[in-house]
């Protein structure tokens, strides 16, 4: 049972993990506390659930129509917050960012009703045996994904030039402008880009969550917990966190007592927060 | 000179038509959630409400008087619906006040019904403790949460144990809320220890109803290899776990849940048709078996082109027990009407189409309807939720 417990929790942990990557990369990079992030992923699950219905488009493969789109959204709204002097960002991001998300759960609950709604896609109920433990397929092809978004994700942060760029802003806007890195440009890429990341975890989560126009705010603090845990700006941090989170929350409910297992998930965060102020592994040069 | 004689004028002009206005309607205040995650059932009996003071208002209202219904957005929290229901009654000045769709609301609005003295009606809102305060403003028309279990116990007994003649195995996990932890404590928990030598409870276990993942859970009550498992759970989590119990490979003779999510039209389809075969304990949808609720679904599936469920029927009947007590308000100040209605209410004695409603004094509760045979076992048969026990009320044979 051990083992199942532990890959129940690293196969939620993943999905944790991409949800968090793109709020830790708007976070490290530009100091925006964006709480829209939940309504981006409540987006993107909308956006597959849509596709699924009227075209028959699996979760997955959806993705790379929403992405252009939820790229576009981001530098849209980058340019609203752009304005804002940096020492004022984080709060006043803050207020505009959660203006946009009240405004957006509410313009979607008005567009597609309160109901709450699924993807059942045609493979849902299979299931795949790992070590004894009984996996289904949607979870799986999900964790599996997010996965490999996040290494992609990875990749492009740390081998391309664009990635670098983003990297140099997050260290010292003021030098990287000077080794002639556009940091206007960079930075409204860089908050698309963490859209369509929350895009994408939308769509993941879309086959075996649920969905209702106000759902964004079951993520955001769990989001922000795992962005703090792994260490602001940090995509591996965000992807350790994650993982963590998910293990831990796992044993913790099939070990203790119920009113314990909210407890263990915050003592590990405040541990590292006691030991690490700066996370599992923060400092703003880290990837 | 002139200008005060305008003002007064204009001034008792104004007062004039306030009180004409406020002769022309009865106002009933229901905090409910518009937004948020409870925004769904918010929706639901806002149609209850509106269909059954439609009808009302139709024939001509209440003693020449209208009924108009006054929403307020409780986004399911608690301590809004505290602001809503204040608002309700001092600005507003609603004569009575409905609903709240869940425990944890009725149980932060009752106080407050109470202190102003004004009439609280619940038709949904389950949790015991709701009407064991002693508040004589507060009613209720539906069975509470200790009664929902009622007819699994009788089915588990009579039907599942009497077959087996063994002791059962059963796991229990319940949603960590009002609802859920009422539920719990006055029903399944209590009946399950005092039938120690029936059944074995092995897994009780509380959860959150945000949580993405119960696969742990899950696998928990499966290690004890249960007979019977019941659920209580709202609809979200209940969709969960119904997809994920299939996942973790959980079996067992018996599913049940305990109403609420499990009673819902849309847990069926949006788990995948994972809820197949299961049961659901609460209270029924009715007296299904009578031309007048025949009638009564037909109109709903004619206005609002879905099949209603609990939710529906209890708030379209509690505007009529309000409409029936309303009948015996006679003065035309707020404070003096809200009296004589909780004195009307008290005198209820109804047959509705939800069943008979009477709010008597008992065992601690206080204006509780007793609900006798308003609890009822349904099971998901190929898409449809069909009664199945107790037998005299059944409409389809159960199948386990």
């Amino acid at each position: 049972m051990l083992i199942s417990i532990v890959i129940n929790g690293l196969l939620i942990g993943c999905i944790y993990s991409l949800i968090a990557v793109g709020l830790t990369v708007i976070f490290g990079v530009m100091r925006i506390i964006n709480m829209f992030h939940g309504d981006a992923v409540m987006l993107g699950m909308y956006a597959a659930y849509f596709l699924h219905e009227k075209y028959g488009l699996s979760p997955y493969v959806a993705t790379i129509v929403t992405a252009p789109i939820f790229l576009a959204a981001g530098m849209a709204i980058y340019k609203i917050l752009a304005p804002i002097p940096p020492k004022q960002r984080e709060m006043s991001s803050l207020i505009i960012t959660l203006g946009i998300s009240f405004v957006t759960a509410t313009t979607a609950m008005l567009l597609w009703t309160a109901d709450y709604r699924t993807v059942n896609l045609s493979y849902s109920q299979e299931v795949f045996d790992l070590l004894g433990t009984r996996i289904g397929y949607p979870a799986l092809i999900s964790s599996i994904f997010s996965l490999l978004l996040i290494g992609g994700f990875y990749l492009f942060m740390t081998k391309t030039f664009l990635g670098m760029s983003i990297r140099a802003t997050a260290i010292d806007p003021t030098t990287a402008s000077l080794y002639g890195v556009n940091v206007k440009i960079t930075s409204m890429v860089t908050f698309g880009i963490g859209l369509v990341l929350a895009g994408v975890a939308g769509a993941v989560l879309s086959p075996i969550f649920y969905m209702y126009p106000f759902v964004g705010s079951n993520f955001v603090i769990k989001a922000f917990t795992i962005v703090v845990l792994g260490g602001m700006g940090s995509v591996t941090g965000a992807l350790i966190g994650g993982l963590l989170l998910g293990v831990s929350e796992a044993l913790a409910s099939t070990f203790l007592e119920y009113s314990m297992k909210d407890i263990i998930a915050f003592l590990i965060f405040l541990g590292v927060l006691i030991f690490k102020p700066s996370g599992l592994l923060g400092g703003r040069s880290r990837v | 000179m002139l200008r005060t004689v305008f003002y007064g004028v204009f001034l008792s002009l104004f007062v004039l038509i306030q009180t004409l206005y406020a002769q022309e309607v009865f106002k009933i205040g229901s905090p409910l959630p518009m937004t948020g995650a409870g925004a769904a059932f918010g929706e639901k009996f806002k149609k209850a409400y509106s269909m059954a003071i439609d009808e009302i208002n139709a024939k001509g209202g209440i003693n020449g008087k209208k009924i108009e219904l006054v929403i307020d957005d409780t986004q399911a929290k608690p301590a809004v619906a505290v602001t809503n229901a204040k608002k309700l009654i001092s600005s507003d000045k609603v004569i009575a006040l409905v609903g709240g769709w869940s425990s944890g609301v009725a149980l932060a609005v009752g106080p407050v019904a109470q202190d102003n003295k004004t009439p609280y009606l619940l038709e949904h809102p389950a949790l015991d403790d709701i009407t064991r305060q002693g508040h004589d403003y507060v009613f209720r028309l539906q069975p509470t949460t200790g009664m929902y279990s009622a007819a699994l116990e009788d089915f588990l007994e009579k039907v599942v144990y009497a077959q087996e003649k063994r002791k059962l195995k059963v796991a229990y996990l319940y949603v960590d809320n009002a609802f859920g932890q009422g539920v719990a404590k006055y029903g399944i928990l209590p009946y399950f220890k005092n039938k120690k030598d029936k059944f074995d409870l092995l897994v009780s276990e509380a959860y959150n109803e945000k949580a993405m993942d119960y696969k742990p859970l899950l696998l928990k009550a499966k290690n004890a290899n249960p007979d019977i498992v019941v659920l209580t759970s709202y609809l979200t989590d209940g969709i969960l776990l119904a997809k994920q119990t299939k996942e973790v490979g959980l079996q067992a003779k018996v599913f049940s849940g305990t109403g609420a999510g499990h009673s819902m039209q849309d847990i069926y389809e949006k788990s995948g048709k994972a809820v197949e075969g299961y049961f659901s304990s609460g209270p029924w949808h009715g007296a299904i078996k009578s031309p007048q609720w025949k009638k009564w679904r037909q109109d709903w599936e004619n206005k609002y082109k879905y099949v209603p469920g609990e939710h529906e029927i209890e708030g379209y009947v509690a505007i009529y027990v309000l409409a029936e007590a309303l009948k015996g308000v006679k003065s035309s100040d707020i404070i003096k009407q809200r009296e004589e209605l909780q004195q009307s209410l008290k005198k209820i004695n109804m047959d509705t189409i939800f069943g008979k409603i009477k709010f008597e004094n008992f065992e601690g509760y206080t204006n509780q309807n007793k609900a006798q045979g308003l609890t009822a076992l349904a099971q998901w048969q190929e898409g449809k939720l069909y009664q199945v026990w107790p037998k005299d009320a059944a409409e389809r044979e159960f199948k386990y």
